[in-house]
């Protein structure tokens, strides 16, 4: 009896042994739920249900993600609208930190609904939804205004009216708001709209505009507590771009950042808190039916106007691209407004494909201004990788092989330092040469 | 004084008894610890006695790397990539190191680690992967494949 007990004993060990050996070579699964499901959170959720056929470690921890991730890329709708239903079906009824759903082929628009009541109930706190339906619209209004939770919310229609844009908003909490493809009408847009999110911090505009031949002509961006503030690639039909304007209050404005073709935007009050601003303009280079350099210039000059009321910057980016519409001006002192940025210090020259930056003086730079007789100022880099300023090209045997040198038109460059009285460095990115 | 002693220290133990002589700058970045550091404990050893050494110096290494100001962005991108390509069992211990001293910046870098790894696999890839056994009987593992069989109905459909 004993030998055989000690036998069932000796038996029930070594099983014992074995499965801790099986546990301990699963080293991935010896990590705590907490942290596996938050690495299930980081991938689509897809693949993370599709764990719990891994082993028993796994089954149910698909059921307790703190984020879903949902991608749709075309393909059997049913099943992916299966996917989705089984997964809000079967979670736990934990909070949610996080719900994306990317759609990059239409789904019905009861089934991004259905996703986001179910994230506003449990409580999101970062929303992101690339919403593409066929027919219907996604009205959020009475969705998202039961949300005490969000703090970012992001909003992508994949084609121009998927979702429709909320009248108005309470969120008390939002702090990021992001809307790509928006087109703001008579019809959508209310005052409002940005009133009911009182604690918005950063508000990112990419690739939206106001209805042509529509009564609605100015947005108005009134935040309080508006820190950082992107206009990205505005859609305007050029004819008609000084028609419309945004209007901005936001009297703690840390960061304003400007990207595509030029577009009014007024900025009320002083700006007192205002640190960075950076543009990237875009204007028609090559065109047969319009006058390229015309559009330029105004570019060029409805930009100056921009920068005019934003003359609190301390820190200023402006691309390479800016730098050549600005360079159209021929003669700063006949410009109506002439703007001091006083509290300028820092100044860089941004470029698309960036090799390298270098820092120059200003006190440099303005000697070289006044001793140079030539048109342009050029900024190369040597190859033992110093910055060279000339007022021609140097030589490519001079040059370093990666780095295209970048000019700057001498009238361009004295007016910015006459402007920005209190200029310390000038940063200057050089892009990779291109390649043969 | 010289800037060596100007420098506030901190003692940490880990599990197989190597102490280890921190910065303050750099150990305030171990959230779960900060307290016992700050209550004006200082010059004490404080254990951390779930850590092994090997692990607790490269946490203490990634924090020192991140504690600098004057390494440029680019730099600590190109030094996160090279801390984490260990092991996969240093990596899950740096993991629960991280989790245990409260490091999010670690914490968040070693997870998306792992879960790049996972990102686009099929089970058998991640099972292969990670050594898991699979431990199902046939009956479960039936019950477990009709449960998630739109799923794979869907990835053939895409393919």
């Amino acid at each position: 009896m004993e030998t055989r007990e000690n036998k069932r004993m000796r038996n029930q060990e070594s099983s014992d042994r074995e499965k801790q050996e099986e546990f301990e070579s699963d080293k991935l699964g010896s990590l705590p739920d907490s942290i596996l499901t938050h690495i299930l959170s980081l991938i689509d959720t897809r693949t993370a249900v599709q764990t719990s056929v891994l082993s028993k470690r796994y089954r149910l921890l698909w059921t307790s993600l703190p984020s879903l991730n949902f991608y749709y890329f075309g393909k059997s709708r049913l099943n992916f609208t299966s996917l989705v239903d089984h997964v809000l079906g079967c979670r736990d009824d934990t909070d949610l930190t996080g719900f994306r759903l990317s759609l990059y082929k239409e789904v019905a628009a009861g089934c991004i609904r259905d996703c986001i009541s179910y994230a506003v109930h449990r409580k999101v706190q970062n929303l992101s939804v690339r919403a593409y339906t066929k027919h219907s619209l996604v009205t959020l209004t009475s969705l998202l205004n039961a949300s005490s939770s969000l703090r970012t919310l992001r909003l992508n229609n994949a084609t121009s009216c998927n979702i429709e844009l909320p009248k108005s908003l309470s969120l008390q909490e939002l702090k990021v708001l992001i809307l790509k493809n928006f087109v703001f009408s008579s019809e959508n847009y209310n005052v409002d709209i940005f009133l009911g999110c009182p604690n918005l911090e950063t508000l990112i505009l990419n690739k939206c505009l106001i209805r042509q031949r529509d009564n609605l002509k100015a947005l108005n961006v009134n935040c309080p507590n508006l820190k950082n503030l992107e206009i990205r690639y505005w859609r305007s039909v050029w004819e008609h771009f000084d028609e419309y304007v945004i209007n901005v209050t936001a009297p703690k404005l840390v960061s304003f950042k400007f990207q595509g073709h030029i577009l009014r935007v007024n900025f009320k009050g002083d700006l007192l808190c205002l640190d960075e601003v950076c543009a990237d303009l875009c204007y028609p280079t090559a065109c047969k039916t319009v006058n390229v350099r015309h559009r330029r210039r105004r570019t060029a000059q409805s930009f100056i106007y921009m920068l005019g009321q934003l003359c609190n910057v301390k820190s200023l980016f402006v691309s390479l691209k800016t730098i050549e519409a600005l360079s159209s001006i021929p003669n700063f002192r006949k410009f109506p407004i002439p703007s001091i940025f006083r509290k300028l210090r820092y100044i860089k020259f941004t470029v698309e494909d960036k090799y390298t930056e270098m820092n120059a003086s200003i006190d440099t730079v303005a000697q070289l201004l006044k001793r140079a007789k030539t048109k342009f100022l050029v900024f190369s880099l040597t190859k033992e990788q110093l910055l060279s300023i000339n007022v021609k090209p140097p030589p490519m045997k001079l040059r370093h092989k990666y780095a295209t040198p970048i000019t700057i038109p001498t009238h361009l460059m004295s007016h910015i330092l006459e402007s920005s009285p209190s200029a310390e460095v000038l940063v200057i990115e050089l892009p990779k040469a291109a390649s043969d | 004084m010289s800037s060596t002693e100007a420098k506030k220290m901190v003692v940490l133990k880990s599990f197989d008894g190597v102490t280890f002589e921190v910065e303050e700058s750099v150990a305030v970045q171990f959230e779960s610890i900060r307290h016992m550091f700050e209550d004006n404990l200082a010059g004490s050893v404080i254990p951390l006695s779930n850590i092994k050494s090997e692990i607790l110096s490269k946490v203490i290494d990634y924090c020192k790397r991140h504690a600098d100001d004057t390494t440029d962005e680019e730099d600590l991108k190109a030094f996160d990539a090279d801390f984490v390509k260990v092991e996969h069992g240093t990596l899950f211990d740096i993991i629960r190191a991280a989790n245990y001293l409260n490091i999010k910046s670690l914490l968040d870098l070693t997870c998306q680690t792992v879960a790049d790894m996972i990102k686009g696999k099929t089970p058998a890839e991640i099972r292969e992967l990670f050594n898991i056994s699979d431990e199902f009987t046939p009956e479960e593992e039936e019950e477990a494949s009709i449960i998630t069989r739109f799923i794979y109905m869907d990835r053939y459909a895409d393919c």
